[in-house]
């Protein structure tokens, strides 16, 4: 799974958001560089966990508020590039805060809710 | 011919063993391709533009190369945990995903440019579980999908009816949760090939949405059209799957003049 499909997840169970990720095996495969796509991501990112997520690997600070369309700022683009679309997340667990807890196995996060029988 | 949908639920019906078919028959990837082709045709994308796309019932990713060969990229959504393997051991370029499709889809609202599925939403209409209603479930599948779309953009759901009555269930389903659209029959004269294509709209009706009247019958202009959008040629996909796959370090027959040529007449 890669930080950009984790930016789009709520917990199934309770639709809270975020979900804590909590990773154990990271990957990055490089991929091909596609400006206008991740300008047209842009808006429907949540900016507040691109950048929480950005400390928690190490990218470095972003500003505060997310870049505008049609900017030209090529290094933050590049770098949501990196972090978005190249980091993929092999192992690890995803956390609801209602204390569920979502495994990602070999890169495919198990989103089912066990459903109680009889219930 | 037996329905899959009535012999077990999909988590258990596509185990390994079915995993491993749709890896090697090359009936099935053919079949599969031409649904998905057909689909994104349907969804009408704005051209020359890198879309992000749903695949619900990915399976093995079949239908998710088709997608990435266009240009756009995606995201897909299983139950069934075998078929992720195998779409995981294909290495394909999208986001794989395991859930419940009849729980709802957990995602934010406005993310996706578009959706398709490719022969999976008849396994909701089952009740194969005490605790499932099949009109509960699709409620929770289109209300979540609704939400997921970004406005005006469009889902192309392509299913295999029981009965007309499934039929009715599934549009009813649609249009409660805010779809406009209907649906689309190709080849409508032949039992064998005929394909029903759900078109829904995330939004209000626009004119240009396909109608049932929207009928081909000629695949002369699709090939034509294939044709056209894959500037690529097959070689240079392959060369460049298999040095991606070099670099992750994986194992890969080395290449030679013969690497992405079709086979002489005699064997096929």
């Amino acid at each position: 799974m890669r930080l950009l499909t984790y930016n789009f997840l709520q917990c199934p169970k309770t639709k809270t958001f975020p979900l804590i990720l909590e990773p154990t095996l990271v990957e990055t495969i490089e991929t091909e560089y596609n400006k206008e796509f991740i300008l047209r991501m842009i808006p429907r990112l949540d900016w507040n966990l691109v950048r929480q997520v950005s400390r928690q690997f190490a990218f470095g600070e972003l500003p505060q508020v997310a870049p505008k369309e049609g900017t030209q700022d090529e290094e933050t683009l590049r770098l949501l590039h990196k972090m978005l679309l190249e980091t993929h997340i092999k192992e690890g667990v995803l956390k609801s805060q209602d204390g569920t807890c979502y495994p990602i196995k070999d890169g495919i996060p198990n989103m089912l809710i066990t459903q109680l029988k009889d219930e | 011919m037996s329905r899959p949908e009535h012999l077990a639920p999909p988590e258990i019906y596509y185990d390994d063993q079915q995993a491993k078919k749709y890896l090697t028959s090359t009936r099935m990837n053919e079949i599969q391709q031409n649904l998905t082709e057909r689909a994104l045709e349907l969804l009408c994308l704005p051209p020359n533009q890198k879309s992000l796309l749903l695949d619900l019932g990915c399976g093995s990713g079949l239908s998710g190369d088709v997608i990435t060969e266009e240009g756009h990229d995606w995201v897909g959504f299983d139950i069934s945990q075998a078929m992720l393997n195998a779409a995981s051991s294909r290495d394909v370029e999208g986001d794989l995903v395991l859930l419940d499709l009849g729980q709802g889809l957990p995602l934010r609202t406005g993310i996706f440019d578009g959706a398709i599925s490719v022969s999976a939403i008849q396994w909701l209409c089952n009740a194969d579980k005490t605790c499932n209603d099949p009109r509960k479930r699709l409620a929770s599948f289109f209300s979540t999908l609704y939400a997921s779309l970004i406005r005006g953009s469009r889902a192309v759901l392509q299913f295999y009816p029981d009965s007309s009555d499934q039929v009715d269930l599934l549009l009813t389903a649609a249009q409660k949760a805010g779809f406009s659209g209907g649906l689309v029959v190709d080849f409508p004269n032949s039992t064998r090939a005929k394909k029903y294509f759900l078109c829904l709209t995330a939004g209000p009706p626009s004119s240009s949405l396909p109608t049932t009247n929207d009928i081909r019958l000629d695949t002369e202009t699709r090939k034509r059209k294939k044709k056209r959008n894959n500037g690529i040629s097959l070689k240079s996909r392959i060369l460049a799957k298999k040095e991606r796959q070099r670099r992750q370090g994986r194992e890969v027959r080395p290449d030679s003049k013969y690497t992405g040529r079709k086979r002489s007449g005699k064997l096929r």
